[in-house]
């Protein structure tokens, strides 16, 4: 408990966390911890307005202050801050995404991941354990390497590995070749990995209410103000009108709904994406290990339980809960690779509502109308770029324009047709 | 055959009066894999009895508006019409079984299915489709006091006497396959069901209903060809 | 857990007997080549995505192999009624709703414009 962050001018100090600093709260019986952020009655304008308390709406309003120098924000989230996907998802991190644009984004965030516990002085618990993506057939084979060899060129690191090494890597996985779907090898991203879901949003919302920002929540936006074609405003179901001078839509499955209230659409359907997780027991399993030929990926979390994720429902849906077909088919998946799990227990089971696009890309875009901004469509695999996706929103947002990074993500690819076809390396989930 | 017919037919068995059923193309679904009779041998006190039927004759019949010609050509040669929604009808070796709405399957003795085809296409001017798909599927039959528990164990069909009546039939999913599957014979006490399996899931299904029906003492045959 | 009535078979059967198709009532454009790129996007690209009552097409891919359209709320999973293709629902707005929740009114007319 030292050195206070800067903050704003009326703003509580931040305390710092330390080593030191536990030890001495543990002496005061953890009674004393200071609260993370304020819980602030909003204002009646602010410059910007986020919609959304995912890691992505938090990242983007932690960046917007950190690196533009604007504290005049709120972010504005109906539940409780990340309560949607961010709280939900299987905390898969990589970027060793196929395409050159999808490559750069991803793994802009991979390099922001890498110094994110010590620029939040937040433990996000972020681990490179390394992630494997296995082959099943000759063509999984041949996307594998293709896909590594895009990587390289990127300067992301990827290995082709063949069964032999897999099953080094992973022991409890059945890399025999007598299974239905025999692995027979897969890609390896050494700097890839897991990390703490609900630390991240909670590392974001401390530091940017430390920098002033106003975190409001069980506020729901149920309206976008317009006037003369521009969003002055949101309309909430608790506070009233918000006014704001530019406003920022990261919410994720529900995105739909929002640009509904600003009167366009979004090229994006919203589907249950569920996972699971088991009882706790001794570690097996030091890595991550995904297929999407058989359909399922799992970890292990540092608490010991297994973590499983699985594929989307086909249908659209809003009830954050995943359909009985599905579980029995992830767990085929999962026992086919590992059969010694069968008798763990599951614990839990869940759903998310994830905002997939025709391109398995998101938008981070101007919209048609005035000063209002997405960041959406990420789909099944958002978390990892949580980091990546805030700072690069936070530059759009503070200057009206996308970065390069940004702009291929541009909500009109749709229909000029430079879509990026991430498809067939993000596959369904994860 | 009418001459003018636009559509080649192949008949499937046609070297089979030459050098009999095992010659040609239509062996067993299970000749492979030489499964039966893997499992228990006891006839006497076995609950279900799990029998592959000998290969058989088997066309698709498929019809929109020509449905009440083609069901007329049929009665007329198997003696019995196309039959209505989930139901089939039996007449001696022909059965024909509703898939869909415009579509059936008629199975036959497999000598027959060559000439059956070729009388119906020359009954009916307008738009069929009939297809001979004798060799890809295979008929298991299950049999006995407890073939229903068996059919329990790997369906989520409700397959109560009071739902899945005598003569019924219904597409669904088998222990994840997909089957067609009838109520032959049922009553309180025992039920006959037929089960119209893909010929390339038939070991896969054998395999499945030895073990499902390991515990009522199940008995494999293979009927003779 | 669905319990989907299938409009051809006439029976409730479980969801693992179908697939969801995606939104329904999308006409298929007569003449692509005179479209505008704004146009072909939408066609391909854009859909509803209610957060409400949707109409979707399903397909019987285990049973009769058939498609046909549900009108399904996306928020709360009821379905409302399942109609065949070709068919009209009435809007949902004049349903009236019996005591599981189910709409009990439907009726489904002759054919439709798209
Ligand atoms: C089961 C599951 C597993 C996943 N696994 C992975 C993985 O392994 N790796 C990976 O990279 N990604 C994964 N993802 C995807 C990832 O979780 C998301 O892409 C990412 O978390 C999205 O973050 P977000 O901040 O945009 O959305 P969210 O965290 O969903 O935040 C959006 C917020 O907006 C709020 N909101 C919505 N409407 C309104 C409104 N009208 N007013 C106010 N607030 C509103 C919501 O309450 C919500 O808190 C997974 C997702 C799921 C569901
Ligand atoms: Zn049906």
């Amino acid at each position: 408990m030292a050195t206070p962050t800067r903050s704003a001018p009326g703003i509580p100090r931040m305390s710092r966390f330390s080593g030191f600093g536990l030890i001495k709260q543990a002496y005061r019986h953890q009674e004393h911890w200071q609260r993370m952020w304020r819980n602030p009655k909003p204002k009646k304008h602010y410059d910007i307005v986020i919609v959304g308390g995912g890691g992505h709406g938090l990242a983007t309003a932690f960046y917007l202050a950190k690196m533009h120098d604007k504290v005049n924000i709120a972010v504005i989230e109906k539940g409780w801050i990340g309560g949607g996907n961010t709280g939900r998802n299987t905390t898969i991190v990589r970027s060793n995404y196929l395409w050159d644009e999808a490559a750069h984004l991803y793994e802009h965030a991979m390099k922001l991941w890498e110094g994110l516990s010590q620029e939040l002085n937040y433990n996000v618990m972020f681990s490179q354990r390394g992630v494997l993506n296995l082959g099943h057939n000759l063509q999984d084979m041949r996307d594998i390497e293709r896909r590594v060899n895009a990587n390289r060129l990127n300067g992301i690191d990827g290995e082709v590995l063949d069964a032999q090494q897999c099953a080094q890597i992973v022991p409890i996985m059945d890399c025999s070749g007598s299974t239905r779907y025999p692995v027979l090898g897969a890609s390896w991203q050494p700097r890839a990995g897991v990390a703490r879901h609900d630390a991240v949003a909670w590392g974001f919302a401390r530091g940017a209410d430390s920098y002033g920002v106003d975190i409001i929540q069980q506020t729901e936006v149920t309206d976008i103000v317009i006037e003369d074609g521009a969003a002055v405003g949101v309309q909430t179901a608790q506070h009233g009108v918000i006014k704001a001078d530019r406003i920022g839509c990261v919410t994720a499955g529900n995105s739909g709904v929002l640009a509904g209230y600003a009167g366009f659409e979004l090229p994006i359907e919203s589907h249950p994406l569920q996972a699971y997780v088991s009882e706790p027991i001794k570690p097996i399993l030091d890595t991550v290990v995904m297929s999407n030929a058989v359909h399922g990926y799992m970890s292990q979390s540092d608490k010991g339980d297994l973590v499983i994720g699985a594929g989307i429902d086909g249908y659209v849906g809003y009830g954050q809960r995943g359909s009985f077909p599905v579980i029995e088919h992830t767990m085929h998946a999962i026992l086919e690779l590992f059969p010694q799990v069968s008798r763990v227990h599951m614990n839990r089971q869940w759903g998310g509502i994830v905002d997939t696009t025709p391109d398995a890309c998101p938008i981070i875009s101007k919209t048609p109308v005035e000063n209002l901004f997405f960041n959406c469509g990420w789909g099944t695999g958002g978390f990892k770029a949580t980091p990546g996706s805030g700072h690069v929103f936070a530059d759009l947002l503070a200057k009206g324009e996308p970065n390069a990074i940004a702009k291929p993500f541009n909500y009109w690819r749709f229909r000029d047709g430079s879509l990026i076809d991430e498809h067939g390396a993000a596959g369904v989930a994860h | 055959m009418s001459n003018d017919s636009m559509v080649a037919v192949m008949d499937q068995c046609a070297d089979l009066s030459a050098s009999g059923a095992d010659a040609g193309m239509l062996s067993s679904g299970l000749a492979h894999a030489q499964l039966p009779p893997a499992a228990g041998t006891s006839t006497t006190d076995s609950g279900v009895l799990l029998t592959e039927k000998a290969v058989t004759g088997l066309l698709m019949l498929r019809a929109t508006s020509n449905a009440d010609a083609l069901s007329t050509a049929l009665k007329s040669y198997c003696g019995i019409a196309l039959s209505s929604r989930l139901h089939s009808d039996t007449n001696g070796a022909y059965c024909v079984r509703w898939m869909s709405p415009d579509a059936w399957v008629l199975s036959c003795p497999l000598e027959e299915v060559f000439a059956i085809e070729g009388a119906l296409r020359d009954a009916i001017p307008g738009h069929i489709a009939i297809v001979n798909i004798s060799g890809g599927y295979t008929i298991l039959e299950l049999s006995g006091t407890h073939a229903r528990s068996v059919l329990m164990k790997s369906t989520g069909y409700d397959v109560h006497p009071d739902h899945l009546g005598q003569g019924k039939v219904v597409n669904t999913t088998f222990a994840k396959a997909q089957v067609t599957l009838r109520a032959v014979e049922v009553d309180e006490a025992q039920g006959r069901y037929e089960l119209l399996v893909r010929r390339s899931f038939t070991d896969y299904l054998w395999l499945w209903l030895q073990r499902a029906g390991a515990e009522y003492g199940l008995h494999a045959t293979s009927e003779p060809k | 857990m669905f319990l989907i009535h299938c409009p051809y078979c006439e029976e409730h059967r479980e969801e693992e007997e179908f697939h969801a198709a995606g939104q329904a009532h999308l006409p298929r454009p007569l003449d692509p080549d005179s479209m505008t790129d704004e146009q072909w996007g939408d066609y391909l690209f854009y859909r509803k995505n209610t957060r409400g009552e949707y109409r979707e097409l399903w397909v019987h891919a285990a049973g009769c192999g058939k498609y046909f359209n549900v009108s399904r709320n996306t928020q709360t999973y009821e379905i409302y009624a399942t109609y065949k293709t070709g068919e009209v629902l009435e809007s949902t707005s004049q349903m009236s709703v019996g005591p599981t929740g189910s709409v009990l009114n439907y009726r489904t007319a002759d054919k439709e414009g798209s």
